[in-house]
């Protein structure tokens, strides 16, 4: 496992960890009743966060995951 | 870049993958799934999991025909590798990684496609077809993620048998998380259960910056999925387990309100002489079922609505999510229902052997009711 010995910055669990505070936040605005969640907004909601978690693993591994190259 | 402490340090990235045939130890080959050119039945995709793992690909044609069978899970589960695992590419040639621009473009879609129907907030549009199709995004994900993210090192089957085992656990976990959130949220722990998740969120943004827990990523998503629902569906548990079945005989013995946090509710009404004027009555219950039998003479005007399942007044059903019945004809009332089921089924009827769910009907229910569904005949006279 190499990932594991180089520590270095990785941005799909900072991409996910910034989605999953956002959601959070829906939640407990949901909860503490200042808005009002339904599920035609929060499918697509977690549709964009699994997107936009996607999208930063599809980029970072671009820039040197360092499997295929030398 | 990589370090060269590994046994086996990588070949030259010229090296092609081979045609496996003769040769099973292929060594440190880049190895990645794809959908079988020659050994192909419908789509190639047992052929290619065989040829992958070092299996006889039978196994995986009768696991795939044998799940079709639960509720055709091996079909879905073969469309999406169907979608998701490329076709092998042809003899001598370069296996063609897909482009991340497709990728990328894919991602950015997903975004665009949640965010459009985040602002215009269509209920239908938003439940019925971008659930399925979410849920077949997720699992493409996760295919994408075992195909194309790890296993471009040639490492043993069995080493990627038990990384997808450790797969497995992770989902089966979450699955078991999914269930407790659902159950803490609609307790009344929602608060908390949202706290943990922006909790969970921050730590993941933290430990980026010294390599990142990804792990947590699925099981925190669980997490939150499993409140999601309850918040969307409004599922609250106030008012105890079980089944309660109301017959009353008179006005005075209808409560202005039902309530059940889980289980099956009943009342039945027809005994109910309501000659006296307008009555109302609120029906909730959180998870689980609703039956409100109506009597056939009475103008019942009823406001009823389901966060997910099914939702029948007298004779006019539906099913989904945020599916709900509102009945305009106010005037004539006698009798106002308000009802709410956060998941389950509620059901306005005439007659308990209408109800889906009665041990009588164990047939398709017969739209034998009025002739304009949803609501009393009794409101024209």
């Amino acid at each position: 496992m190499r990932g594991l010995r180089v520590r270095r910055f990785d941005s799909t669990s900072l991409t996910a960890g910034l989605a999953l505070i956002g959601l959070g936040v829906l939640l407990l605005l949901d909860r503490l009743e200042t808005i009002d969640l339904r599920f035609g907004y929060l499918w697509p909601a977690l549709l964009a966060a699994v997107g936009a978690i996607l999208l930063a693993s599809g980029l970072s591994r671009r820039s040197g995951g360092g499997t295929m190259k030398q | 870049m990589s370090e060269q402490d590994t046994p086996n340090p990588e070949p030259e990235p010229e090296a092609k993958a081979e045609e496996p045939e003769g040769d099973t130890d292929r060594g440190p080959v880049p190895r990645r799934l794809f959908r079988s050119r020659d050994d192909r039945v419908v789509g190639g995709v047992a052929g290619g999991l065989g040829k992958y793992f070092d299996v006889d690909p039978v196994f995986f044609r009768v696991g795939f025909v044998a799940t079709a069978f639960l509720g055709g899970l091996g079909v879905f589960l073969y469309l999406a590798a169907l979608l998701f695992v490329p076709s092998e590419p042809p003899a001598g040639e370069e296996p063609r990684r897909r482009s991340r621009a497709v990728t990328i473009a894919a991602a950015a879609l997903l975004i665009v496609v949640g965010g459009l129907i985040v602002s215009d907030g269509g209920w239908w549009v938003g439940g019925s077809f971008f659930g399925p199709l979410g849920f077949v995004l997720l699992l493409g994900a996760v295919v994408w993620w075992l195909v194309w993210g790890r296993s471009g090192t040639g490492a043993h089957p069995r080493a990627t048998l038990a990384r997808i085992a450790i797969v497995f656990l992770i989902l089966i976990g979450s699955a078991v998380l999914l269930a407790a959130s659902v159950w803490t949220s609609a307790a009344g722990g929602g608060v908390a259960v949202a706290v943990l998740v922006i909790a969970i969120g921050t730590l993941l943004a933290a430990a980026a910056f010294w390599g990142g827990t990804r792990w947590l990523i699925v099981p925190a998503l669980a997490i939150a999925a499993g409140l999601g629902v309850v918040a969307a569906a409004d599922v609250d548990l106030d008012g105890g387990y079980g089944k309660r079945v109301y017959a009353p005989s008179s006005p005075g013995e209808v409560r202005a309100a039902y309530d059940l946090g889980a289980g099956r509710l009943e009342v039945d009404l027809r005994d109910v002489d309501f000659a006296g004027g307008e009555r109302r009555i609120d029906l909730e219950v959180g998870l689980g079922e609703a039956v409100l039998v109506v009597p056939r003479n009475v103008c019942v005007v009823s406001n009823a609505d389901v966060g997910a399942g099914y939702l029948r007044v007298l004779g006019w059903d539906t099913g989904g999510v945020n599916v709900a019945w509102r009945d305009g004809s106010a005037q004539a009332a006698k009798l106002v229902v308000d009802a709410h089921v956060g998941l389950g089924a509620l059901q306005v009827v005439h007659d308990p052997r209408d109800a889906m769910g009665h041990e009588d009907n164990w047939n398709d229910i017969e739209d034998e009711e009025d002739p304009s569904l949803g609501r009393s005949a009794a409101c024209a006279a």
